[in-house]
């Protein structure tokens, strides 16, 4: 397995967790309103963090990172310029929220900042679906064709969604247990079933995914190496494994959401949470090295 | 200098010597590792059934030897984020290490794996048509190197008026990806691009 490439399946799936995040909850929040304010309080400095770490991270990658400035200086062409500014845009957007939030007396110094959060979240948001969708792209190679078909794009929205519905999820069972009253009943359907729906829809795409790379799996290089042979050498039980992690990890969650669906008085299970979390980012760091590991490239 | 320098490599003489790897690597001082010209061992065959009810064997095997084709649309150069991999004024595909990041995409995307990571420096190097020597009026190290006279360079319209146009021959990829600056003349048993024959038989070499 390609393990050199962990601060890439690193970078990769911590950005694309904080996009899942943001869309899901400003989904959520735009139908329930201040419930789901209270039960998302702390994101954005979450995402941020997410953003940062994951650009951090990603310098790890380089041979000389003190010429990472350059690399958004060919953006009419090359899809990984693209990726960087994106990327940027989308942390720069949440270290705005996040000053706002952690300052306030920032926005009495600059009024109409207050006026614009609203615009910079929804800004925040579409930046990150765009990084997830250029970070697709960077490995949509004419030259790689088990990389050059939908399962890429499917597997990394796939991630943006399940994590982020996982992350979305514990920090919203962690602030429902901190900080809401005990007679509050439960945690309000439309936050749920957003949640639930990101989820869903995270791996749906992630079981989407399957059919795709099983039609370029018998596809090999004149190496003969193919997407079965490199499986056949990582080992079926750690393939597997990658895709019972990620079942697991919603299995737990919906442990955790179907009783506040009800609002039986249970609320969320921070505990549970942070396992189907734990679960979620395993299955998905396994699958993204053995992602990284397919890099089947035509020619010599 | 050349306006479209390319190669052009003979594989009904070739015999696989490597020899124009080693000059290659003794020419820039290259580390481990890191090979800018290479040879690939491509070999294949079976037994076939006969119309009489016999078998015979269609074994088949050749060497191509293969540094940068200083592409007419190089993909590495599409990919870079830095615009560090670029073509200059003479037609070869360079590396600026002022910009270079060590992002290692050129090295992902390009199907003649000619981009190579040097680690002592952390960049990607590559090929540059021995630049140095053709400004001196000499040919660069692998094709001065060659003993059986395989490898030969100039300009890529006369090389084509020459030898004819060949590059779609197995293992190299679809030339329409890239516009290879590359000329092949094919062996007797030398395979199309797209073929299913042959195996190389030495990756841990490339």
């Amino acid at each position: 397995m390609n393990t050199a490439e962990w601060p890439l399946a690193v970078f990769t799936l911590v950005v694309q967790m904080a996009a899942g995040m943001m869309v899901l909850s400003e989904l959520a929040r735009m139908r329930a309103g201040a419930a789901a304010k209270r039960l998302f309080a702390g994101r954005d400095i979450v995402c941020f963090a997410l953003g940062a770490v994951g650009m951090l991270i990603s310098l790890a990658h380089l041979g000389n990172p003190l010429h990472s400035p350059f690399t958004i200086f060919h953006l009419g062409q090359s899809w990984l310029s693209r990726e960087v500014l994106c990327t940027g845009l989308f942390v720069a957007t949440l270290a705005v929220l996040v000053a706002v939030r952690v300052f306030p007396p920032l926005t009495r110094t600059i009024p109409f900042l207050a006026r614009l959060v609203p615009l910079i979240t929804v800004l925040s948001c579409l930046a990150g679906l765009a990084t997830v969708y250029a970070m697709a792209r960077v490995y949509m190679l004419v030259t790689v064709p088990a990389w050059n078909s939908p399962s890429t794009l499917l597997n990394f929205f796939g991630a943006a969604f399940l994590l982020g519905s996982l992350g979305i999820g514990l920090l919203a069972s962690v602030n429902w247990t901190v900080s809401v009253p005990a007679d509050e009943k439960g945690p309000g359907n439309w936050v749920i079933a957003t949640i639930l729906l990101g989820l869903a829809l995270g791996l749906g795409l992630k079981f989407a995914e399957i059919p795709f790379d099983l039609l370029a799996g018998a596809q090999h290089n004149a190496r003969g190496e193919s997407i079965l042979t490199i499986l056949s050498d990582i080992g079926m039980p750690v393939f597997a494994l990658r895709l019972v992690l990620p079942v697991l990890a919603s299995a737990l969650f919906l442990r955790v959401l179907i009783p506040a669906f009800k609002r039986d008085g249970n609320g969320l299970s921070a505990p549970l949470a942070v396992f189907a979390l734990f679960f979620g980012m395993a299955g998905e760091f396994l699958g993204r090295l053995i992602f990284y590991s397919t890099h089947i490239l035509m020619g010599l | 200098m050349l306006k479209r320098p390319a190669f052009h490599i003979d594989l009904k003489t070739c015999t696989g010597c490597k020899t124009c790897m080693v000059a290659c690597k003794d020419k820039h001082d290259l580390p481990e590792g890191v090979k800018w010209r290479r040879v690939t061992e491509y070999s294949g065959g079976n037994w076939v059934r006969q119309t009489d009810g016999t078998f015979a064997q269609d074994v088949f095997g050749y060497y191509m030897s293969i540094s940068c084709n200083h592409c007419e649309d190089p993909i590495c150069v599409r990919s870079c984020p830095t615009t560090a991999m670029h073509k200059d004024e003479c037609g070869i595909v360079k590396v600026d290490h002022a910009k270079c990041v060590g992002c290692r995409y050129c090295e992902m995307a390009c199907p003649y794996r000619a981009p190579q990571f040097n680690p002592q420096i952390g960049m990607m190097t590559k090929c540059d048509f021995c630049e140095d020597f053709q400004l001196q009026g000499k040919a660069p190290a692998c094709v001065a190197a060659c003993p059986c006279r395989s490898l030969t360079f100039g300009e890529y319209d006369e090389l084509k008026a020459r030898f004819g146009e060949a590059t779609t021959v197995a293992p190299l990829p679809e030339p329409t990806i890239t516009q290879p600056s590359l000329v092949v003349t094919p062996g007797r048993t030398a395979k199309a691009a797209h073929s299913d024959r042959g195996r190389i038989r030495n990756p841990e070499e490339l």
